[in-house]
């Protein structure tokens, strides 16, 4: 980021995302922010092999991956007896959007939910979460992983206007969800 | 390695209350997470300065060129899943997830390339798929359906905006669709 932000050269960041393409876009965005300890992992087998032998600061991950999926990956990464990293934060960048979805991912051990498509600043601004607000883990027999009692965020990061045209598409479809709907529903027990 | 972490039970005025927070087993156990990110980064804005917010979205944009290529190929992919397809009336599990798989893919990547029609239509397909049930006749019409109208919009060079052609896709797309879904 430079003299008048944060110093992000000394983190170190593993994306796990099967998409190519999406891959090299958050690692581009992640060196333009200054990121430098770059891991990449194109399945969450592969990502578990790299978590467990490696430093790694932040999670970037995808949740439809072959092998072993998002959501297996955080219940492992939380809750594995041999897990290295368990209190790692973990982000997720997912086209997933409903309400099922995102309580599902809270509830594996999720700290931060993004909704694709993705933005530098909503990238961004999540990290600024985890690193000026890291939650406290809570264990009970059926959960650990970030506390989920958190509450709202205080920031607003809008909402995206669409033409109308758009509109009446997206009014075919069934409810999901918009970026601060699903922040509201991450903090929520 | 948790267990290898310091931890507080939670005490105090912000102690969970009731059985509900406190958990099914009855006991709730917080842990300040031992994670201190800030030590390594120091201080920065809560918001990425707009300048550079826009730098790296020029760096998304500069990709546009190989994402519409590998939507290309995601699109002839989605075709031949369907052209594959021997049961109209319903998919088999597999045949599902693999439609699921790409069209998942393209509803996220589609709109931060300007490919808002397809990306929505890929959502609309997914939603489908992960509740065929929404489907009251044959299910591969229907999802050749939302197939065909992203290879238009995609062929058509479609981007959202407001477009004559765009419009005309759109209608008959809706129209088709409210006839299968009244089938």
């Amino acid at each position: 980021m430079g003299d008048q932000g944060y110093d992000f050269t000394k983190l170190s960041v593993l994306i796990v995302e099967d998409s190519v393409y999406m891959r090299k876009i958050v690692k581009m965005l992640l060196s333009g922010l200054g990121f430098r300890l770059v891991y990449e992992a194109e399945d969450g087998a592969s990502a578990l092999n790299l978590i467990n032998t490696n430093p790694i600061d932040i999670v970037f991950l995808d949740w439809e991956m072959p092998i072993l999926n998002g959501i297996e990956f955080v219940q492992t990464v939380r809750n594995a007896p041999d897990s290295m990293n368990p209190f790692v934060p973990i982000v997720m960048l997912s086209a997933h959007s409903e309400v099922k979805r995102i309580v599902q991912a809270r509830d594996a051990g999720v700290n931060e939910f993004v909704v694709k498509p993705l933005s530098a600043q909503t990238l961004y601004t999540r990290l600024v979460s985890v690193i000026e607000r890291p939650r406290p883990f809570v264990r009970t027999k059926s959960f650990f992983g970030p506390d989920r009692r958190r509450k709202m965020p205080e920031s607003f990061f809008g909402t995206e206007r669409r033409s109308d045209m758009l509109e009446q598409l997206k009014a075919l479809g069934s409810m999901a969800m918009g970026q601060d709907e699903i922040d509201g529903v991450m903090a929520k027990g | 390695m948790a267990d290898q972490h310091n931890r507080e039970i939670w005490k105090g005025r912000d102690e969970p209350q009731g059985p509900r927070e406190r958990g099914k087993a009855g006991d709730c156990e917080v842990i300040p997470s031992p994670i201190k990110l800030k030590v390594k980064t120091g201080d920065g804005p809560a918001k990425l300065p707009r300048k550079k917010a826009q730098e790296l979205d020029q760096l998304i944009e500069s990709q546009r060129d190989l994402y519409l290529e590998i939507l290309d190929q995601e699109l002839r992919e989605l075709r031949r899943l369907v052209a594959g397809i021997k049961n109209h009336a319903v998919l088999t599990v597999e045949e599902n997830r693999g439609l699921f798989f790409i069209a998942h893919r393209i509803r996220g990547e589609a709109v931060m390339n300007g490919q808002n029609v397809v990306g929505i239509i890929a959502n609309l397909l997914c939603e489908c798929l992960d509740t065929p049930d929404m489907i009251r006749g044959p299910q591969v019409p229907f999802i050749a359906l939302h197939v065909e109208a992203m290879v238009a919009s995609h062929a058509a060079q479609i981007t959202g905006e407001t477009d004559v052609r765009a419009q005309e896709i759109i209608n008959g797309f809706k129209a088709a669709r409210a006839k299968l879904l009244s089938a």
